[in-house]
């Protein structure tokens, strides 16, 4: 019993709930391009802006604001610019994978133009000060897991849980719409060229605080490839949670989790982290066969979810009609 | 020339062949405009850093196409480029079939660890040890590379993502093999055993690496390029991306040649992790995904899906990357990183010029048409019924 608890200390689950903190910005980000019809795979390159930029502005200003601030803004300038591109009809993907090269050497590049040295850069700043609930602090181990960390966790947490209330208003339900059927939505006078803009501009700037997380918010340093696949574990979890806002927490948790497991399990023991961490990989798989398979299905029988009672099967369409 | 003579053998009918010189000649210049554009702002990102970009263009190319007797940066240029060259090819031969998957990465590194597990552990001698290792890889990068068909194909799901989620996968893996059961014993860092000797491909220029691996790239290039372009089977692919509907209704089997192309692609993708141990590493390291197998995919797409732009385009990535390390960075101060900005920067461009340069063929085509229309009609205005 000691052992276990142990191996589940408060640490863990406050680096549990710190780690899952970009994934979660991110796969708001990565949920809400998907729901606006954009499969937006250039997260990575935005979280890359905002911690670069993020940590530039804190460099200059001093001012933590500031540097979320700026992040956020250039994070949204990459958004809009993926957004001109998706209007003038540029293929996102192509697009997608170049904004992500571009992201890591470019910001390399000006780190060491800039300001010289070659691995890191460390800029003599403050970072993001823990922030300590006062009364729920104070309860043994809930106050551990809820409270002590940075404004950005609590603001991952907010955002993702006001995408989720977003989605039960007029605007939520009108971009769900453009997500199911962009044509319908039009038809429906849905203007989807604007709310596909406004969702990528907003998708750019909540990825980029992730970045900027990372930089401003923990480490206050930069390197090479720092998001180190976020961006990318971003998009599968929003993938795990079907791009439903409501699942979207739960989802980033499985792999913020499973990344603070493994990082135990090796401290710890001698036992290879590898599995726990491949499980919400496979897990998303699973999820992405299983929701194929089911939209597969639907397509086979016209949305219905099931074949009809007594219905016969296609092999004898004639007396399926006949019975009808 | 041959166009001439057909417009004038169908004298003054059909004069709208010329025309397809003139896509011909627009499809070329999006590549081509795209790195140039890419040039220009990388040169405006050297001169805002400080240095002359006439003199940093000069350095890239002197450094990536000269040759002195002790170190030749043209064999450099080719031993990068003998493995992108085989992600590039994997990455044309999936496009073309329509399975838009982006796991190059994770088959080039299966294909690499195969090759090295197959390369110290079993005793083969010389010649056909290396064969049997790129055997080994071509199989662990197909392995791999059907994956994401199967998902698309029998789950519906999008090939693209399970591509991706693959990638991680793999990267995790590649990290555990190296680091538990594959790791040297002994050794400080994360690495596996050395291949034997047998198993490593001939090399004519030590200094370089220089050797099979450049051959072997090209003579894939050819094979590809007559797998696609020749074969029944590159023909089916191709239809089933190009038009699925026609290679079913023509009774062609649409799945069975998407899996085909799959497994084909990752092959390649797979034999290219493979040459890049055999011929270079001798072993892999803990971040042998150094994403050469992005790189493929974009000098793909750089190239225009065609396999003979797509081996240009890879030895285009590789002489920029070669002439910023080893020019801009060693000789000129600049930092290397300037070298894959370009590259990406090639990337968007490409992206945006294509959907607008099919708008101006769009309205190119249309102009013509009205001025033709107008023409006839001033020539023969009798020609009603």
């Amino acid at each position: 019993m000691d052992p276990i608890a142990n191996f589940f200390s408060s640490e863990m689950l406050h680096s549990g709930i710190r780690l899952t903190t970009p994934i979660l910005l991110g796969a708001i980000a990565s949920a809400l391009s998907s729901r606006a019809g954009v499969l937006n795979l250039a997260i990575e390159a935005k979280m890359l802006v905002g911690a670069f930029v993020g940590l530039v502005a804190l460099d200059a200003s001093g001012s933590t604001f500031t540097a979320i601030l700026a992040a956020f803004l250039a994070g949204a300038a990459t958004g809009g610019l993926m957004a001109g591109a998706h209007r003038l009809g540029v293929d996102l993907i192509v697009f997608a994978i170049g904004l992500n090269m571009l992201a890591l050497e470019l910001s390399v590049y000006l780190m060491r133009v800039l300001f010289g040295g070659t691995g890191v850069w460390t800029p003599d700043v403050e970072t993001l000060g823990d922030i300590d609930i006062p009364l729920i602090g104070s309860i043994p181990f809930l106050g551990d897991l809820l409270s002590g960390y940075n404004i950005l966790v609590y603001l991952a947490f907010a955002a993702a849980i006001a995408f989720t209330l977003f989605f039960r208003y007029r605007p939520g339900r009108h971009l769900l719409a453009i997500g199911e059927a962009p044509g319908a939505a039009a038809a429906a006078g849905i203007a989807v060229p604007r709310y596909q803009t406004t969702s990528l501009v907003m998708a750019g700037g909540l990825a980029a605080v992730g970045g900027a997380f990372l930089t401003v918010g923990e480490l206050g340093l930069f390197a090479r490839g720092m998001t180190d696949g976020a961006g990318w574990i971003a998009v599968t979890a929003a993938l795990l949670a079907m791009n439903r806002p409501g699942f979207l927490i739960p989802a980033s948790l499985l792999f913020g989790f499973s990344d603070a497991f493994a990082i135990r399990l090796q401290s710890t023991t001698d036992l290879p982290q590898v599995v726990v961490q491949l499980l919400p990989f496979l897990a998303t798989l699973v999820v992405l066969g299983f929701v194929g398979y089911r939209a597969m299905r639907a397509a086979a029988t016209l949305g219905m979810p099931k074949r009809p009672r007594g219905a016969a099967r296609p092999p004898q369409p004639a007396t399926s009609t006949a019975g009808t | 020339m041959q166009t001439a003579l057909h417009s004038d053998q169908a004298t003054q009918e059909v004069p709208v062949k010329d025309l397809d010189v003139a896509r011909l000649v627009q499809r070329v210049s999006v590549p081509v405009l795209a790195v140039i554009f890419a040039l220009v702002v990388g040169g405006f990102l050297i001169a805002t850093s400080g240095y002359s970009p006439g003199d940093a263009f000069v350095t890239v190319v002197q450094s990536a196409f000269s040759c002195s007797p002790g170190y030749c940066n043209v064999a450099t240029v080719l031993t990068t480029a003998a493995p992108l060259i085989f992600t590039t090819l994997g990455a044309i031969l999936v496009l073309s079939a329509g399975l838009f998957s982006i796991g190059q990465e994770g088959q080039y590194a299966v294909g690499g660890l195969a090759a090295v597990v197959v390369g110290y552990a079993l005793p083969l001698p010389d010649g056909v040890h290396s064969v049997v290792a790129l055997v080994a890889a071509a199989i662990g990068g197909a392995a791999v590379g059907v994956i994401p068909a199967i998902f698309r194909i029998f789950l519906g799901a999008n090939e693209l993502i399970v591509s991706i989620i693959l990638n991680s996968v793999i990267m995790l893996l590649l990290s555990f093999l190296v680091n538990y059961p594959l790791r040297q014993a002994g050794g400080s860092t994360s690495y596996t055993n050395v291949v034997d000797e047998s198993a490593r491909l001939a090399i004519f220029d030590p200094a370089t690496k220089l050797g099979m691996n450049i051959v072997i790239a090209l003579a894939f290039i050819v094979i590809v390029w007559l797998y696609l372009a020749r074969s029944t089977w590159g023909y089916e692919q191709r239809m089933a991306g190009a038009a699925s509907a026609f290679a079913r209704y023509s009774g062609m089997r649409t799945r069975a040649a998407v899996i085909r192309a799959a497994a084909l692609g990752g092959a390649l993708a797979g034999i290219g992790g493979g040459i890049q141990v055999i011929g270079m590493n001798y072993r892999v390291i803990d971040g042998f995904m150094d994403g050469t197998g992005f790189n493929g995919l974009t000098a793909a797409i750089l190239g225009g899906m065609t396999v003979f732009g797509g081996a240009l385009a890879a030895l285009l990535f590789s002489a920029i990357m070669v002439g910023a390390v080893n020019g801009l960075q060693i000789v000129m101060g600049i930092p290397r990183e300037i070298g894959a900005t370009v590259l990406a920067l090639m990337i968007v461009f490409v992206s945006v010029q294509t959907p607008l340069v099919e708008r101006l063929e769009l309205w190119l085509s249309k102009k013509r048409g009205a001025a033709e229309i107008a023409r006839r009609a001033a020539e023969s205005p009798v020609a009603e019924g």
